[in-house]
């Protein structure tokens, strides 16, 4: 490939490397090497590799992720499948049933919840009418809300994910196994869900590096008692002023998202997320 | 310091039932009042919520129309904002609702302007509330609220009760803030109310961490008590007296108490750099009139600063005033000079343990 | 198992639908808190959002950055987007990463980020700040977007239109750009929405005077104990999303369709509509002789084009024959300018043209798939070069017109690519790269998509045009009967080297080497071994066993004992069953009898290692000889071929 040819396909793209440096590379790397300068070397650091607290905020920042991946992916997978399978008529009006939310402002979202999950809100009325429960659970203003909330925020991500590899997959396959003797669960188990596997990999990986970030849900409906990284280093920031050690918070959260990304970034085709037709 | 402080808070109570027996005969109009007329805007940056639009239709809307100078308002005052604002000479606040302490450490750190007393009349206000570096705005309290339908045959009394799971079951919410977390927490381990100053930090974090998972919610703004009362979220909360009276308003069912209330004075005041500087001084200028105090405290009860506004409330607003006697003497006032020398520390910790 | 998963589905469905269901109900109660089931229904929330000055100014601001945050990502993204989809360059994957990293890099950090940096330029609290951040997070929609359907985009349009004398950015702005617009629009309108609803962000860098809506209903929520506003804005956000949603599908639609309409549908068989023909025939073309002088190409160690050196006559029509890989449309492309050669020059008619580019040689293309323009009108289309060199408005009508006569479409110009047939689209395609009079017309493998039948009267077509015009050409195939029925002279090309030059029957006739002889052309090809010379003939042994005389090759005396190749075309193989055998014949056994019509083709078994083909004129009345039939094959030395 000659030289000159590579440098001409680089031209579109110094407008997007400039705004790319301008806008992302420099002030990143301006807050991380503050929490470095600020503090006194790395004293901010040192703060957040000793006093427990932070690796209780980490730890518990993850166990939030991993539980919300898991929980989307269990709800995710049907609905994924359903789109995939179904016939027009269901598949086309579906599809929008689950874009739609997608697009919806989070924080219409968020407080929607707050309200329907409320000691005295729909939710727990429903549950206690059911005979579920003899009085009001609480759903909110805890780990649980937060739960509910994530989930639903993320959930179309994993959806979209998986739909994009499931519409790949040639239903004559299916055909084929019950014609040589598979069971439809033996079918579904052999032939469907090993093929439907980099969209399960990919969403799965997509949504734990943006549970990872979550500030908002957490700050709404945690009761104050949800800290992740996030809601930490927004406080951080705007209550106590505290920069190298909200730096230092931000380098770990995006180290956990570079290790988390890192290997799997080849398989996310964002694309399908844009454009799933 | 302990002794300064109450007499102050009995200086204040006798003030206001002089200044009320006293000024009753005069005429409800100031004489001599002032026209204000400018142009431009001002920023305002109070509590939001109900309050604040209290705030606008008692003193914004009027003052607009008088003076032809647009209000904005915006929340929520933020001591680091201001100070960064102020640094980076790009002040966006021109007048704030700020609280003692707040005042207090910008003005060590010559980041206010002087009040402008050409502009703002000082003669009817209370003394102490007209100082070098802002106005009184409002007194207020905070109160400990309780859900009627929970505990309707027996009602708490005090921090003590507020923390005791054994007698009072029930869900929790306080204010994720360490003022005035950390005197209620030490209320409730049994130090008297007149010997709180200087806090004993240690000792109130301890009692807070033992009885920490009591606390449900931890709400990061005001405004969130009447929707966790109304939500019946929990059964005990520390709340401000205006908003739980807003709630008893509305119908919902909770009961409050003054009694071991922490009560605090917050001062009108303008960040140095201000771009509308005059206007701001017009616009507490236009805040000293009595009528439009008595107005405001129709709708949320507090503290004003104007001697003869109280002659023009009726007396059920009296009776709900933190600084009225009766009330003024059940709570404790807030020693803002402690808090602007320690809470920078402090938040840190607090941080680490609300966290 | 459908049932099951249909169940669960609709459980998942459900509980993402609650919340957009609640919002609606909850929007409409009257009270100051947020009710549900909602109370004292009214729309004094609406009311309030249309008419409350801090709203009102909250949602202009939000429109106004959007504005501003979406044109500047649709600018960058959209040439990010086109760049990355076809540049080669190193580290395009890390950039792409880049690219795309403001959707996954936590929000939290970019916000806490900007606000340090925009702080310090006193951008925070102004709309420039918030734009440019609202930029740099669209940026990765049209991206993706613009990626995707520069997939469905035949680069090939871009190639026409820069040998049809476009520039880069010309057939940038004339060509790529109104075929992706669809996919630019998408992404702009994705990028539109995410900027409306940022929240984050928003928090960091409003000020009192800029203050977004997101950031308006945050502090609503956080503040303002709920205002049930909030529900009202929500709920109208809800409807402008399905909006948008709607919007992009069928932007996406279109997009898809007309990405299909230019790959030219192939004929299906309907007859060619000929308008009356006539009207003046066309001045003839100047046509200039083309030389390549020791040209190579190498894509990396691998020498796709191998020291060819070759002229074309003005005028002259020459086809490149050679199988696929042989490096006959790399030839081509390198004579259009497409890629620069490792070595060697190219001139035509006498000037070098080595190193300008595509849009100034001036030379008449057309491309194997047509890459017609699908977004302009065949009139617009065959106007195209013309309009890129300035020709005046009624030149350019009158000229196209009379190229359209010429291919037998007058008539045809308001109509649209999609809307033709097969060999329509080509018609439109040759007048295109003849509108503007080139001395050099290059072809490839333009007829390779139609049916036989259309093929031949394509085929034909083209000779008659090239007689009226006597324009020069360079036709690329690999169909060697196509080759034999066009050209004045062929030139075989394989692997990258020039096999042999010459006119069709010298190829067939007198095929240089093995290569040519089996590709032009049926032809046995044996190995053997020369075992005896006597000056007027040789006799040469198959590996098979058989022996044979051969005529020696002009080529020179032949040392016995060395390999070689021994080609016998089919028909000069004569077929004697029974009688006596004739000299010059080898015996064998008849395996297999096909029927072609007018040529009966016969498998002869000669020995157990070989097979001859012959081909025989079917006799009407003549039986064919029968399978396993014993026959003698007669051969003439002097057309046995050595190599």
């Amino acid at each position: 490939m000659s030289r000159t040819g590579a440098l001409r396909g680089l031209l579109p793209l110094l407008p997007l490397l400039l705004v790319l440096l301008v806008l992302l590379v420099y002030p990143v790397g301006r807050l991380l090497v503050s929490g470095l300068a600020g503090g006194g070397g790395l004293a901010a650091f040192r703060e957040l590799a000793t006093v427990p607290l932070y690796r209780d905020v980490l730890l518990r920042t993850v166990r939030l992720s991993l539980t919300v991946t898991l929980a989307c992916l269990l709800l995710g997978y049907p609905v994924a499948y359903t789109l995939a399978t179904a016939p027009r008529w269901l598949g086309a009006p579906l599809l929008v049933l689950v874009v739609v939310p997608f697009w919806i402002s989070l924080l219409a979202r968020s407080f929607t919840w707050l309200v329907l999950l409320q000691r005295n809100g729909v939710m727990n009325q429903l549950l206690q009418a059911a005979g579920l429960s003899k009085e009001p659970v609480p759903l909110v203003y805890n780990e649980l809300g937060v739960y509910v909330g994530m989930i639903h925020i993320l959930l179309p991500y994993m959806i979209l994910s998986c739909y994009g590899v499931m519409r790949g997959i040639d239903p004559t396959l299916l055909r084929a196994a019950a014609n040589l003797g598979a069971s439809d669960w033996q079918a579904f188990r052999c032939v469907w869900i090993p093929l439907s596997l980099p969209g399960v990999a990919a969403g799965s990986v997509l949504l734990f590096v943006l549970g990872l970030g979550f500030f908002i849900t957490p700050a709404l409906l945690g009761g104050g008692k949800v800290t992740t990284v996030a809601v930490l280093i927004e406080a951080n920031v705007r209550e106590a002023l505290n920069w190298p050690l909200a730096a230092a918070l931000s380098c770990g959260l995006l180290a956990a998202t570079v290790l988390a990304l890192a290997p799997a970034f080849r398989l996310l085709r964002f694309d399908r997320l844009v454009a799933p037709r | 310091m302990d002794r300064r402080t109450v007499d102050i808070s009995r200086r204040h109570a006798l003030r206001l039932g002089l200044g009320a027996t006293a000024l009753s005969a005069l005429p409800s109009r100031r004489a001599g009042a002032q026209a204000l007329t400018g142009s431009g805007e001002v920023v305002v940056c109070t509590w939001g919520g109900s309050y604040a639009d209290a705030q606008k239709k008692a003193f914004f809307e009027p003052f607009e129309k008088e003076s032809g100078i647009r209000v904005r308002v915006v929340g929520v005052p933020d001591l680091a904002k201001i100070h960064a604002m102020v640094s980076n000479k790009a002040v966006e606040w021109d007048v704030v609702d700020a609280e003692g302490q707040m005042m207090l450490r910008l003005a060590a750190q010559d980041m206010l302007e002087r009040v402008d007393y050409s502009i703002v009349p000082r003669a009817d206000l209370i003394p102490e509330l007209a100082t070098d570096w802002g106005i009184g705005s409002v007194a207020y309290s905070y109160v400990l609220g309780w859900s009627a339908k929970t505990y309707a045959t027996r009602q708490p009394a005090g921090w003590k009760d507020f923390f005791d799971a054994a007698t009072f079951p029930g869900r929790r919410a306080m204010y994720a803030q360490p003022l005035p977390a950390l005197e209620l927490a030490l209320l409730a381990d049994g130090v008297p109310k007149d010997r709180l100053y200087p806090l004993d930090v240690d000792r109130a974090f301890k009692l807070l961490e033992r009885h920490k998972p009591l606390i449900n919610v931890w709400y990061k703004s005001i405004t969130q008590i009447p929707t966790l009362m109304r939500g019946e979220e929990v059964d005990l909360i520390e709340a401000t007296s205006t908003r739980m009276i807003e709630l008893q308003r509305g119908g919902v069912a909770v009961g409050w108490t003054f009694e071991q209330g922490a009560w605090m004075q917050s001062f009108w005041i303008v960040p140095k750099g201000s771009k509308n500087r005059e206007n701001a001084m017009k616009l507490m200028a236009f805040y000293t009139r009595p009528e439009p105090e008595a107005q405001f405290t129709q709708a949320f009860p507090l503290g004003v600063p104007s001697r003869k506004a109280y002659a023009l409330m009726p007396k059920e607003t009296l009776a709900l005033l933190p600084t009225s006697p009766g009330n003024i003497e059940r709570q404790f006032r807030v020693d803002s000079g402690w808090w602007a020398k320690n809470v920078e520390e402090i938040t840190k910790r607090w941080l680490a343990f609300v966290g | 198992m459908t049932r099951l998963m249909g169940g669960l589905a609709a459980v998942a469905v459900g509980f993402l639908v609650l919340p957009v269901l609640a919002l609606l109900p909850m929007s409409l109660s009257g009270t100051r808190w947020l009710a549900l089931p909602p109370r004292d229904l009214s729309l004094r929330w609406y009311a309030t959002f249309f008419t409350d000055r801090d709203w009102i100014e909250a949602t202009l601001v939000s429109l106004r950055v959007a504005a501003g945050a979406t044109a500047l990502a649709t600018a960058v993204g959209t040439l990010a987007g086109v760049g990355l989809a076809r540049g080669r360059f190193p580290g395009r994957d890390l950039v792409r990463a880049l690219a795309l990293s403001p959707l996954v890099v936590p929000v939290i950090v970019l916000a806490v980020s900007l606000y340090y940096v925009l702080g310090r330029a006193g951008l925070v609290g102004t709309l420039t700040g918030l734009v440019l951040a609202h930029a740099l997070l669209g940026v990765p929609y049209v991206v993706l977007n613009v990626e995707a359907v520069m997939r469905g985009f035949d680069v090939r349009l871009e190639r026409a239109a820069r040998i049809l004398g476009a520039t880069a950015w010309q057939a940038f702005r004339r060509v790529t750009l109104p075929v992706i617009r669809p996919g630019v629009l998408a992404g702009a309108l994705f990028a539109f929405v995410a900027s409306l609803d940022e929240v984050v962000v928003a928090m960091f860098l409003s000020g009192t005077s800029a203050i977004t809506l997101p950031k308006l209903m945050w502090d609503s929520i956080t503040q303002d104990e709920l205002n049930p506003v909030v529900t009202a804005v929500a709920s109208l956000q809800v409807a402008v999303a399905v909006l948008a949603f709607g919007g992009s599908e069928l932007l996406g639609r279109r997009a898809a369709r007309l990405a299909l309409a230019a790959e030219g549908l192939p004929e299906s068989g309907s007859a060619v509509p000929a308008p009356a023909g006539g009207g003046g025939s066309p001045a003839r073309l100047d046509p200039a002789p083309l030389r390549l002088v020791r040209v190579s190409k190498r894509f990396g160690a691998v020498p796709a084009v191998d020291d060819v050196s070759l002229e074309v006559q003005p005028g002259e029509l020459v086809t490149l024959l050679g199988p696929s890989g042989s490096g006959k449309t790399t030839l081509l492309n390198l004579v259009a300018g497409f890629e620069p050669p490792t070595a060697g020059e190219v001139f035509l008619g006498g000037r070098p043209i080595t190193r300008e580019s595509p849009n100034r040689r001036n030379i008449g293309m057309v491309f194997q798939d047509l890459a017609l323009f699908p977004h302009l009108t065949v009139f617009e289309n065959v106007a195209f070069p013309l309009r890129l060199r300035r020709v005046p408005e009624p030149t350019i009508r009158g000229r196209v017109g009379e190229m359209l006569e010429l291919v037998r479409l007058a008539g045809f110009g308001a109509r649209q690519p999609r809307e033709l047939s097969g060999g329509q689209q080509q018609r439109v395609a040759l007048a295109r790269a003849l509108a503007f009079r080139p001395p050099l017309l290059l072809m490839d493998e333009p007829f390779g998509a139609l049916d036989r039948a259309l093929r031949e009267r394509m085929q034909l077509e083209l000779r008659q045009l090239h007689r009226r015009l006597g324009v020069t050409i360079l036709f690329v195939t690999h169909d060697q009967e196509e080759a034999m029925a066009l050209a004045d002279r062929i030139v075989v090309i394989d692997r990258g080297r020039l096999q042999q030059i010459g006119r069709p029957e010298e190829l067939y006739e007198a095929p240089a080497n093995p290569f040519v002889a089996g590709f032009i052309g049926e032809s046995n090809l044996l190995p053997c071994v020369v075992i005896a010379s006597d000056g007027a003939r040789l006799r040469v042994r198959t590996d098979g066993g058989a022996e044979l005389d051969v005529a020696p090759p002009a080529a020179g005396p032949i040392v016995p004992g060395t390999p070689r190749q021994l080609a016998v075309r089919p028909e000069a193989l004569r077929l004697h069953a029974g009688g006596p055998p004739p000299p010059h014949a080898l015996p064998g056994v008849v395996e297999e009898v096909v029927y072609l019509g007018s040529v009966l083709r016969y498998l002869v078994r000669i020995n157990p290692a070989e097979v001859l083909v012959v081909r025989a004129p079917r006799q009407a009345g003549v039986r064919p000889v029968a399978t396993g039939a014993p026959v003698q094959l007669e051969w003439d030395p002097s057309q046995l071929l050595l190599l």
